[in-house]
């Protein structure tokens, strides 16, 4: 589950991000994303052949709450850029999708019971702000 | 080199710093990889090389001037060094690398802000990345309205 940011450079758009290196400009980490994984999990969609390991066991249908599957839907169809983020791998976003996603991150965080959203607020404050430079902005667990 | 970090903004603020911070004007840049054993690449974009020494007790003149600090910068076209190690232009961001003042509290944060965007022109892609970061910090210690940027030689 995405569990924290990394802002880069462009310099290195040839080699894969990674935020445990030392060439990200600033990583937020922890960031209270885990519902978004969470949630994802525990939707319909959720493809068992790439959602294999501890994760699965934990977030099993057994755990299945319409609840949180009501507010994935939500977040799916209002927060497109969002959505993305609670993939898994690596959720890179570039160009003018940093400021989008900022936005939809802002938002959710004003507008919806997440939890910490104070923090979600902070790191779309980063992501704004390193979307005025070329870079990327990347989410990995 | 210098980590730069916010102090007294809030509790999330450990959350966000930067590791290594580049500065172009000290022969710093993220051009390249920034792990330790590949710190003498920095000078493949840089003028000048490597600055700080890590030996224990050895450090930039912290009046700035010092024979390491002086040693440790390097006048740019777009960041005019004078003799003291001060920059006209960049008064703010020129007493970081002669450590004549490294933390920036609130009266100094917007100045700190309006260096950094003007600075922005001149940068590589991969540091103005670390100088975006920077200013973020800057930002979120203002909107708090306590606090204060520090960065710190490492």
């Amino acid at each position: 589950m995405p569990s924290c940011v990394a802002v880069f450079g462009l310099e290195h758009r040839s080699r894969p991000p990674n935020p445990t290196v030392w060439r990200a400009a600033c990583v937020i980490k922890p960031l209270p994303f885990y519902w978004l994984g969470e949630l994802s999990w525990q939707y319909p969609g959720a493809d068992p052949d790439r959602d294999t390991g501890s994760q699965m066991s934990i977030y099993s249908q057994s755990q299945w709450d319409p609840k949180m599957h009501a507010m994935f839907e939500m977040i799916r169809n209002r927060y497109a850029l969002l959505s993305k983020v609670a993939g898994y791998g690596w959720q890179v976003f570039e160009g003018d999708d940093r400021a989008l996603l900022a936005y939809e991150m802002l938002d959710v965080a004003e507008r919806e019971e997440v939890p910490e959203r104070g923090r979600i607020a902070m790191a779309a404050r980063l992501i704004e702000r390193a979307s005025r430079v070329p870079g990327r902005v990347a989410f990995n667990c | 080199m210098f980590r730069v970090k916010m102090v007294g903004v809030g509790q999330d603020q450990d959350l966000a710093y930067v590791k290594y911070m580049p500065l172009p004007w000290a022969g710093e840049s993220a051009g390249v990889d920034l792990a330790p054993q590949f710190r003498w690449h920095l000078g493949a974009e840089a003028p000048r090389e490597w600055v700080y020494p890590r030996t224990a007790g050895f450090r930039p003149d912290p009046g700035g001037g010092g024979v390491v600090g002086l040693e440790s910068r390097v006048s740019l076209e777009w960041f005019l060094l004078q003799a003291d190690g001060t920059c006209l232009d960049y008064p703010l961001l020129s007493s970081i690398t002669s450590l004549a003042l490294t933390s920036f509290g609130q009266e100094r944060l917007t100045g700190l802000i309006k260096e950094i965007d003007d600075i922005m022109l001149h940068l590589t892609d991969s540091d103005a990345a670390f100088f975006a970061t920077v200013a973020f910090m800057a930002e979120e210690a203002l909107r708090v309205g306590q606090g204060a940027v520090v960065f710190t030689p490492l």
